[in-house]
């Protein structure tokens, strides 16, 4: 009787449905998707292992950008507004320097003279050059530093017979 | 010795190969030969989640990098208010050493030895575990390590590449072989032992025996190389020696005994001994007519002296309880409670 009312009427529902569902599966959706972070930032987070280098070592440049790196030094100085640390240490009569970006460890209590343990990724800078972000600051004072020099040869020297007696039949090393 | 725990690199704990990874098994781990079931790491806290009931502890030693599953404590998961509990206990507080708050000082220990933040060091014991295709170890044992000058660090990073050394990158020897001191002992009660059984053997001369143990001796001198040949005389000598202590062991056990000290070393095997199950049976059936133990029944040590009085002098404790034991399997006696026996 009224053909006019009734086709807006048809379509108005059909539109409300069509957009209930949509609304639906947009949250479904949105499930999914942490569902499936969620899933891979559980697998892919923990980062690499912090190798163990000696300072000189690492401002060569024979790291890559991105290694996980583990070293010592002593803080010379500190920069907090530009969140930069600078570890030295000593090695054939010549000063070796580190320098750490602090961003990710800030606060910290900086010691001045006092030796450190920085743990973090090489970065490459224009102009600081090799740098360390820290994940990992810790003083260390009193630290026999001859000692843990050797523990860190004495593991290099152990990996390196290992590689040496296995050849190339390596274990496989699973996931991370 | 595959069985106990290890100290482990992480680079190895990760890299444990799985019989057959594709396939799953329950919890088993090698490497190399050596069978994995719990392992001992120290390391960085590089990365940390909090659930209700665990931590998880992303721990870092320089060689790899490993999650730890920590389960949390029931003292750690009630999380007090403490100086509510504080103020509610120190008024019924009677001076001096408040029991309570010792409680709440304990506990507070006890959380900071759990609660670990990135960067501090940490100790975990436990089995290794594959969880959505990674290894974790789940903790059955964790704590924070307090290393001010990294004394412990390095301490393990010197030690264990010694223990890898020694032991881990060898290949495992099975001890079923071995021509140790203890074992070829045990070998040689073995094989007496099953002599006497097969032979039904009643009494003997240590000197009827002495051949059966002469494959243990000739053993010997493959593996003691560096000593140079073994000369016969000295041979003999460690036969003789080895039975002795063959049969002191087979005494000790009760399984063979001097009915009369003489000269003449004549044994007899107590399982094989009609006389002694007789002459044991006989007083128990006696005994238990009397009066006094026809309730209780008679104690160990009372027939023990009976035995020794009538039958002889040398018998064991050790022997008179595997004839008991014995005589109480064939149903001739009847244990009324323990160490009593009567007669059926």
């Amino acid at each position: 009787m009224y053909p006019g009312i009734t086709k807006p009427l048809a379509s108005s529902s059909l539109y409300i449905s069509i957009s209930i569902y949509l609304f639906l599966f947009i949250i479904y959706f949105n499930q999914c998707v942490r569902f499936i972070f969620k899933r891979l930032c559980n697998i892919t987070m923990l980062p690499a292992a912090a190798i163990f280098h000696l300072p000189w070592e690492v401002n060569c440049g024979k790291l890559q950008e991105g290694e996980s790196v583990r070293t010592f030094g002593r803080l010379v100085c500190y920069q907090p507004e530009e969140s930069r640390a600078t570890l030295s240490a000593q090695h054939a009569s010549k000063e070796h320097r580190v320098v750490v970006n602090t961003q990710f460890v800030e606060p910290f209590n900086p010691i001045v003279g006092a030796q450190y343990i920085v743990l973090g990724e090489i970065e490459n800078e224009e102009e600081a050059g090799v740098m360390v972000r820290a994940r990992v600051l810790n003083c260390v004072d009193g630290v026999n530093i001859p000692l843990l020099q050797k523990a860190i040869t004495e593991q290099r020297s152990f990996f390196e017979e290992r590689k040496c007696t296995q050849g190339g039949a390596s274990q496989p090393a699973d996931a991370t | 010795m595959g069985t106990g725990p290890g100290l482990f690199c992480l680079r190895s704990a990760v890299c444990v190969r799985h019989p057959g990874d594709d396939r799953v098994h329950a919890g088993i781990y090698f490497y190399n030969s050596h069978p994995i079931y719990k392992v001992d790491v120290m390391g960085t806290v590089v990365y940390k989640r909090e659930r209700d009931d665990f931590f998880v502890y992303g721990v870092d030693d320089s060689t790899g990098v490993i999650n730890c599953l920590c389960w949390k404590s029931d003292l750690l998961k009630k999380e007090e208010d403490p100086s509510k509990s504080a103020g509610k206990h120190s008024n019924g507080a009677q001076g001096g050493f408040n029991l309570e708050a010792e409680l709440i000082k304990l506990r507070q220990i006890q959380q900071n030895h759990c609660h670990l933040e990135l960067g501090e060091l940490l100790r975990v014991r436990g089995s290794v575990k594959t969880s959505r295709q990674q290894r974790e170890i789940m903790a059955s044992t964790y704590y924070k390590v307090n290393d001010p000058v990294m004394a412990a660090q390095i301490a393990w990073m010197m030690e264990v590449p010694q223990l890898y050394r020694q032991c881990y990158d060898k290949v495992l020897q099975p001890t079923t072989e071995s021509d140790s001191p203890v074992s070829s002992l045990k070998k040689a009660t073995d094989i007496l032992q099953d002599f006497f059984q097969q032979n039904s053997v009643t009494k003997f001369r240590p000197y009827d025996v002495q051949d059966l143990l002469l494959p243990l001796i000739s053993r010997q001198p493959q593996t003691d190389s560096d000593e140079g040949a073994v000369a016969g005389p000295s041979g003999v000598q460690q036969l003789r020696q080895l039975l002795k202590e063959a049969l002191k062991v087979l005494e000790e056990q009760g399984i063979v005994y001097h009915k009369v000290k003489s000269q003449d070393e004549v044994y007899r095997v107590t399982p094989q001994d009609k006389d002694l199950f007789m002459a044991v049976k006989d007083i128990i059936r006696e005994d238990s007519k009397r009066e006094k133990y026809a309730e209780k029944g008679c104690h160990v040590l009372h027939i023990l002296s009976a035995v020794r009085q009538r039958y002889s002098l040398n018998v064991s404790k050790a022997a008179l309880e595997l004839v008991l034991k014995s005589l109480e399997c064939n149903s001739d006696i009847v244990s009324t409670s323990d160490n009593h026996y009567t007669a059926f």
